[in-house]
């Protein structure tokens, strides 16, 4: 031990190397529960910036929205009492829908569909790199987000909800490379799987869907819609994922497979509903 | 003013760097692109910090840059102090007062960032072309920004500490 000590002083250049690993050893010797709490540490430390950034760019938002003029408030107001009312008719439609699906769920002995609650959330940050894509949101597990749990916006599914802080949570989008879930072809009922990843500078983004059947034809014209199925529970059926117009073979020549093209309104979500499921014995 | 507040400073410096990076990162998110400037967060401890105090701003500013991605946490300890080695190698062989050699450690060692991560992101499979032209992409723009501000992001920094009393270009360049 000695002569190796009397060697690494006599040794200059090596003293930075040997600094470097023993640090790196003891970082691969620490237990599991210490850079876990280190990592929601460091997390939870930085989480108030990007909040307050955030309610930063909300108050900036109040603002220049107080330089409208009266007659342009006076028009939004209309505008929005014209969808309100467009919106409370739908509505009443969706109330009489569901009212149908129970009493037909009972007739038939059916199980009946998981509920949702929405939670709605800021977005305070965007990470869309090539390796990953994923939110930051306003919402965590005070507001009682929890893990796992689906992610949707105006245009269909956002994400996935992967780690949950006291205030913040993490989305992964469902542009992700990582992001894969069951889904189907509107107006066809056998499940495929789709997988984000497809992701070139200055497009929208995108992904694939695998497994599909060889009997599957694309319109000539537009595209078939990709939408949600509720086989893992995360999300209702219907929702949007996305558009795919070509199917090409896959390598093993049995089934097909295609790209999906994403919203474009995906690269700027501004805020998010988080799908609470309503029975406790159905939360994720 | 002692080292350790030389190391507090360069924290603060590379957490508000961090936070400006992650804004021009969400607004570059509507063009499909995305920015990679790690070596920032080594070159000033790379150039003008011995070596203990510039494992301390490595390893918290790794962690810092970890805890909010998608990798396992701490794979960026081993990736920024790859890159620290290399920047650390190549300083012997350089000026820190000159502006290309500065640039030309700054891009190797982000450059060593780069790719380090990629590979580690690639998880199961190999990917297709999509992600290898994304990244291209990225990796490419970041590059260029590494060049064009490396130098000048150091000249700031450095004029920065010596307001606060440090002069660090009158020290030695020492390990």
């Amino acid at each position: 031990m000695r002569a190796i000590l009397i060697f690494l002083r006599s040794w200059k250049p090596a003293k930075p190397l040997v600094l470097l690993f023993g640090i790196l050893i003891i970082w691969g010797f620490m237990p599991i529960a210490a850079k876990s709490f280190l990592r929601i540490s460091f997390f939870e430390f930085q989480a108030p910036v990007w909040t307050g950034i955030s309610f930063l760019e909300g108050l900036q938002g109040f603002w220049s929205k107080r330089n409208h003029t009266k007659l342009e408030l006076y028009e939004a107001g209309k505008n929005l009492a014209r969808l309100n009312a467009s919106y409370e008719l739908r509505l009443q439609e969706i109330e009489a829908l569901r009212a149908e699906n129970t009493r037909l769920e009972t007739l038939l002995g059916l199980p009946s569909h998981t509920e949702y609650r929405y939670e709605l959330a800021r977005v305070t940050q965007r990470d869309l790199s090539g390796w990953w894509h994923q939110i930051i949101i306003r919402k965590g597990s005070m507001h009682d987000i929890p893990k796992g749990a689906g992610v949707v916006y105006g245009g269909g599914i956002a994400g996935r909800v992967k780690e949950v802080f006291a205030y913040t949570s993490v989305v992964e989008l469902v542009s992700s490379r990582s992001f894969r879930i069951a889904a189907y072809f509107e107006g066809d009922n056998r499940p495929v799987t789709y997988q984000g990843g497809i992701n070139l500078p200055f497009l929208p983004p995108g992904g694939e869907i695998l497994n599909i059947q060889p009997d599957v034809l694309m319109p000539s014209s537009g595209g078939k819609r990709l939408v949600s199925t509720n086989l893992g529970g995360v999300f209702p059926e219907g929702l949007t994922i996305g558009w795919s117009d070509k199917l090409t073979p896959n390598t093993d020549g049995l089934l097909l497979r295609g790209k999906v093209s994403l919203d474009k309104r995906l690269l700027n979500l501004q805020e998010v509903a988080v799908l609470i499921p309503l029975e406790p014995a159905l939360q994720l | 003013m002692n080292r350790d507040h030389r190391v507090l400073f360069a924290l603060a410096l590379n957490a508000t760097l961090c936070f400006l990076l992650s804004e021009v990162n969400s607004a570059l998110s509507r063009t499909s692109l995305h920015l990679t400037l790690d070596a920032l967060y080594l070159l000033f401890a790379v150039l003008y910090f011995r070596v203990h105090h510039g494992l301390i701003v490595v390893i918290i500013s790794a962690l810092a840059v970890d805890s909010l991605i998608q990798i396992p946490f701490g794979q960026s300890i081993f990736v920024y102090s790859f890159a620290y080695l290399i920047a650390l190698r190549m300083r012997f062989g350089m000026r820190r007062e000159n502006y290309y050699h500065v640039m030309i450690i700054a891009l190797t060692a982000n450059a060593a960032i780069y790719v380090a991560n990629t590979l580690a992101a690639m998880g199961e499979g190999f990917p297709g072309s999509p992600y290898w032209i994304r990244c291209t992409s990225d990796f490419l723009l970041s590059e260029l920004l590494i060049a064009l501000i490396a130098g000048l992001y150091v000249r700031f920094q450095k004029n920065l500490f010596s307001h606060v009393g440090i002069d660090l270009a009158s020290e030695l360049q020492l390990l």
